[in-house]
């Protein structure tokens, strides 16, 4: 069995609470991989060659199992064409931060219902690329769809490599996402979709009942059912939960529980299928959800959770993730090592975990090299 | 009176003029991949 096979039944049997013969490793950093590379910011995010080699070299120094980066986000040769960037880069601190911002105000549903491609083209994007609306506006989009190009053959040439040269699978089959993250996220804004909950749920429900249909979901639920998992993808599906950390339980079970996440895990079961989340913030106040899922069907990769807490409310779910960046940035090698041995020890003896960290890994402190390399070879040694 | 300059962000023409930049791909792929443009330009 070639390594890309090995790894996919590794993490597979782990997801299903089967002892594996090591424990599986999954990596959680992201623009770590450019400073670790001592690359800044602002240079390997415009340049895909030093992309490609920050990317490749993490792999080759780390060897990580599977990735949740591979160097594709933030394709700012592209937004920056019509201004549309709204990320800061800072070098000196060697990261680059976000700030909340509403894309369309909390009186436009109607109108996005009406007409979603019509809206978003003319009046939400807008707002945000400047420049679709410059007189020089078509010119720019020749630019742009080249500097598109050039980023999918990028993200192309990584994704190929992954597979045939360094024998890492890809996480799924098939992304998955409701259409309440993608209000929280690009549409309203935190502050923004928190106010339309409470004010203007009937609007909401307008406008997520129009992405749904936008972003054909039907159809993409109809994939997931009738395609299997792909030959180099580990789980059957994947999604991302952002827009839990505003809700309560019950609007959590009526805007992402209800209508999609009980339906994709049905499915998983009915089909044999595994899914996996990751999940940003916290997922354990929606832990009762979960509880009846056959164990060996989720695998849920937290991010503030405590994981030793989430496995006494969630048995059979498996968990991936737990190194601090406490633990790897700032502890000794034999503290991080301690962590890493608890972790196993206490939640992987039989299967069921998967090491990972517990946010996204950006800042150089976020890690020391030598306590990564230290617990990746803990992994590929420690029969618990 | 002057025709008034199409621009990128106008809907329909805009859109239209956009695909029609698109040589390269294929024509039952150009909604496809005006939508991808749009969701980039969305979202990162």
């Amino acid at each position: 069995m070639g390594i890309l096979q090995e790894r996919i039944q590794l993490v597979r049997d782990a997801t299903n609470f089967k002892k594996t013969s090591r424990i599986p490793t999954y990596s959680n950093y992201w623009t770590y991989m450019v400073l670790d590379a001592g690359y800044l910011l602002s240079d390997a995010l415009y340049d895909y060659d030093k992309m490609y080699h920050a990317v490749t070299r993490f792999v080759e120094k780390y060897n990580f199992d599977f990735y949740n980066y591979t160097g594709g986000r933030n394709p700012f040769r592209v937004t920056d064409i019509f201004q549309a960037n709204r990320y800061m880069i800072d070098d000196e601190r060697g990261a680059f931060n976000i700030q909340d911002h509403e894309n369309m105000s909390g009186d436009e549903y109607v109108e996005l219902a009406k007409d979603p491609l019509k809206f978003m083209w003319e009046t939400l994007v807008p707002r945000k690329a400047k420049l679709m609306n410059a007189p020089n506006s078509l010119e720019l989009f020749v630019e742009a769809v080249k500097e598109y190009d050039l980023y999918t053959q990028f993200t192309s040439r990584v994704a190929k490599d992954f597979i045939e040269k360094y024998g890492i699978p890809q996480k799924s089959s098939q992304s998955l996402r409701g259409p309440f993250d993608t209000f929280f996220s690009h549409m309203r804004g935190i502050k923004g979709l928190s106010i339309d909950m409470r004010r203007n749920p009937e609007g909401l429900e307008q406008g997520l009942a129009a992405m749904h249909e936008y972003f054909g979901l039907d159809a993409q639920t109809e994939t997931f059912i009738n395609n299997p998992v792909g030959p180099n993808a580990i789980y059957g599906g994947s999604t991302a939960f952002l827009g839990h950390s505003i809700c309560s339980p019950k609007q959590f079970n009526k805007y992402t529980w209800e209508p999609y996440m009980s339906k994709w895990l049905d499915i998983c079961v009915e089909k044999g299928k595994q899914f996996t989340i990751f999940s940003e913030a916290q997922i354990t106040t929606f832990a009762d959800f979960f509880q009846d899922v056959p164990k060996g069907v989720l695998m849920i990769q937290p991010e503030q959770d405590d994981l030793f807490e989430l496995r006494k409310l969630l048995p059979n779910v498996a968990l991936c993730g737990g190194m601090t960046t406490v633990s790897l940035g700032l502890k000794s090698v034999g503290e991080a090592l301690d962590l890493a041995k608890k972790l196993v020890d206490e939640l992987g003896s039989n299967g069921g975990f998967i090491m990972g960290q517990n946010k996204m890994m950006t800042y150089r402190n976020d890690a020391k090299p030598e306590n990564i390399l230290a617990v990746q070879e803990f992994c590929e040694a420690y029969k618990p | 009176m002057p025709e008034p300059t199409i621009v990128l962000g106008n809907y329909p023409e805009g859109y239209e003029a956009a695909k029609e930049l698109l040589s390269h791909i294929p024509e039952e792929n150009r909604d496809a991949y005006l939508r991808a443009f749009l969701q980039i330009l969305m979202t990162q």
